[in-house]
């Protein structure tokens, strides 16, 4: 093959998409695929990211939907509830898929989520399933002590 | 019979046979060593690997992705709901505006041969098409030199990066039938390009037949063939030319007189126009009095999306990025690429048009006179409302337009002395390739987000979810596995992956 200009300059950026398609293809085969890289999260975590499809299947198994588990974010990592780590991401879509999936909305917990969350559209949310025995007012923000222990 | 290069063991070789070394290898092989005669790679192998690598890579990710539930959960239960095939194919015979029988028949065809294996079945004949179109297209290019070679890759990425590709990948109904359709209009080129004989006329009118009771744009196959025809590709012959004009009238007699099946109007669906999208009731309100305007806006722009990949779906979406402070890298991308490349199809075009009728039996004018021809009618067909999708056929054959245009470069670049003139048509044409390149890989990035908002639809649904009201248990079955199957689907999170990957990659 004869190298010319105009052939080179034509077939290499194409060649190299190829080879790199062949090579993330080859990777697949071992789980390595790098535009579909799969990395495990816990159900807290599939919350923070809106992974609504993560959240259901770790809750079928029997993954519990109310325990807190370390987040891994980006520069920090915490502890936190699926249903604090969902509306700290201020994703309606994932409390909902929680609630309907077994998260338990307690009257301390729905207090202490409606008083952390400065998203409007998670106040509506919480405030139309809001329990019977919950307190609705905040201190600075924050529920007190006593408002989040009462049940 | 060419004959195989003569070898012996070193230490029997004495040398006698030297003078007689040509007549056992080939011209252009050294006879002083050894020819790496196995693996041979010719251009057309290469091709050929090349186009494997693709498709086996956009059908890894077409695999990743659920079953989706808009556009097919409803499909689904009326394919189990249907006693037969041919009921499935009577019952849709006859809708308001649409004429897509052989689509709701394979439905049912293939929800039959699933027994449950949904996902795999469904997700599989998505991979064969992309797999088929990928290489129905290679081998439609007919590569034979290693300058067919490189026009053939850059014509593949044009192929798999323009938007149009990705409409065919992103969805299915759950059978994506705009690519089904792409399949057999390049098939069809394919069959013109042949060698002939009846059995090329026979699947030809075959695959005008499926194509046509597919979907609309499957009369495209009648406009590939026909062009095809007139610009001297004689593999349908006359005889099947005309046949393929009979069942055309055909169609249109059944369509028009016998079913009463109009064509879409006003209040069908959302359309672009300018710089908005305009609900049905808009259209309506605008274009009533004066529809021609509303529908030549349509064809044009509709040619235009193939060409420059802007307007979008009938809205200038660059303009209105740029209006509203915020163009993303990848409309700079899609619309530099398409640009770079019309230019260098322009380029073209002006050759041949200078040459007259000395070219037109040149291979490169036969295929740029179909695909003007494809793209012609595929956005007459967008009168309506336009999409990626409908333009889909029309995208493939800008590819191909792509093609002969990459070998045209090559072939003119030789001729042009060293300078800075080819040096910049040199970097102009490294560009194009390299943009278009960075295009095509973005297919699988759209698809791994697809994938996540499919699985995400399908885990919106309660777990007690039923087959819908009026429906038994089977559907609610039905719905549940479908639903467990996607949720089980490890997909990865988009939200996870940097940011930039969606400013040059994303919709």
């Amino acid at each position: 093959m004869r190298r010319d200009p105009g052939r080179m300059a034509l077939m290499v950026p194409g060649c190299l998409m190829v080879a790199g398609l062949f090579l993330s293809f080859a990777l697949a085969m071992f789980d390595r695929h790098p535009m579909w890289p799969q990395p495990a999260l816990n159900l807290s975590e599939a919350a923070a990211n809106r992974d609504l499809g993560e959240i259901v299947r770790l809750i079928q198994a029997s993954e519990d939907p109310d325990a807190p588990r370390e987040v891994r974010l980006a520069d920090t990592t915490g502890l936190a509830t699926p249903l604090e780590a969902a509306v700290a991401s201020k994703d309606v879509e994932s409390v909902r898929v929680l609630l309907a999936n077994g998260a338990t909305m307690t009257g301390a917990v729905w207090h202490h989520l409606r008083c952390v969350t400065d998203s409007e559209e998670m106040r509506e949310f919480l405030d139309r399933r809001r329990p019977p025995e919950s307190i609705a007012t905040c201190h600075s923000g924050h529920p007190s002590s006593d408002e989040a222990s009462q049940p | 019979m060419a004959l195989a290069p003569l070898y012996l063991p070193v230490a029997a070789d004495t040398g006698a046979l030297d003078d007689f070394a040509g007549a056992f290898v080939p011209p252009r092989v050294d006879a002083g060593r050894p020819a790496l005669t196995w693996p041979r790679v010719t251009a057309r192998h290469a091709a050929y690997a090349a186009a494997a690598a693709v498709a086996l890579s956009i059908s890894y990710g077409l695999m990743q992705v659920p079953v989706q539930i808009s556009d097919s959960l409803e499909q689904l239960l009326n394919a189990q709901n249907s006693p037969s095939l041919l009921a499935q194919f009577a019952t849709w015979a006859q809708q308001a505006a649409y004429l897509r029988p052989m689509f709701f028949a394979e439905v049912k065809a293939l929800f039959d041969l699933a027994h449950g294996h949904y996902w795999l079945v469904y997700r599989g004949f998505h991979a064969l098409l992309a797999c088929a179109a990928i290489g129905l297209f290679v081998r439609a290019l007919r590569v034979r030199s290693w300058d067919d070679f490189a026009a053939a890759v850059f014509a593949l990425t044009v192929f798999t990066g323009l938007h149009t590709f990705r409409g065919l990948v992103r969805e299915a109904f759950p059978i994506s039938h705009f690519l089904q359709v792409a399949v057999l209009c390049l098939l069809a080129l394919n069959l013109a390009r042949s060698r002939g004989g009846w059995l090329v006329d026979v699947a030809a009118t075959a695959t005008f037949a499926v194509a046509s009771l597919t979907l609309e744009s499957g009369l495209l196959v009648w406009v590939i063939v026909v062009t095809a025809y007139a610009f001297g590709m004689r593999g349908v012959s006359g005889r099947g030319v005309l046949a393929l004009t009979g069942m055309l009238l055909g169609y249109l007699w059944v369509r028009f007189w016998v079913l009463s099946v109009a064509t879409p109007g006003f209040d069908e669906r959302s359309t672009g126009f300018l710089l908005d999208v305009l609900d049905p009731a808009d259209v309506e309100q605008r274009f009533a009095s004066h529809p021609l305007v509303f529908y030549a806006y349509n064809v044009g722009t509709s040619a235009l999306s193939v060409l420059f990949s802007e307007p979008d779906g009938g809205v200038f979406e660059t303009v209105r990025a740029w209006m509203m402070g915020d163009v993303p890298p990848r409309m700079y991308l899609a619309v530099v690429s398409s640009c770079l490349s019309t230019l260098m199809i322009a380029w073209v075009v002006v050759a041949r048009c200078r040459a007259g009728l000395a070219s037109l039996r040149d291979e490169g004018t036969q295929l740029l006179a179909v695909s003007a021809a494809v793209v012609i009618g595929n956005s007459a067909m967008s009168f309506v409302y336009t999409k990626h999708e409908i333009l889909s056929v029309a995208g493939c054959f800008y590819a191909v337009a792509a093609f002969a245009a990459g070998r045209h470069a090559i072939e003119r670049l030789r001729h042009i002395a060293p300078g800075a003139m080819r040096l910049a048509i040199v970097i102009l044409v490294a560009s194009t390739a390299t943009l278009w390149a960075v295009r095509s890989v973005g297919v699988h990035h759209m698809l791994r987000v697809e994938a996540f908002k499919v699985r995400n639809d399908w885990a919106r649904l309660p777990p007690d979810v039923d087959g819908g009201a009026g429906r038994g248990p089977a559907a609610t079955t039905l719905v549940r596995q479908l639903r467990l199957d996607a949720v089980n689907t490890r997909v990865g999170n988009p939200f996870l992956v940097p940011r930039w990957y969606d400013r040059w990659w994303g919709e």
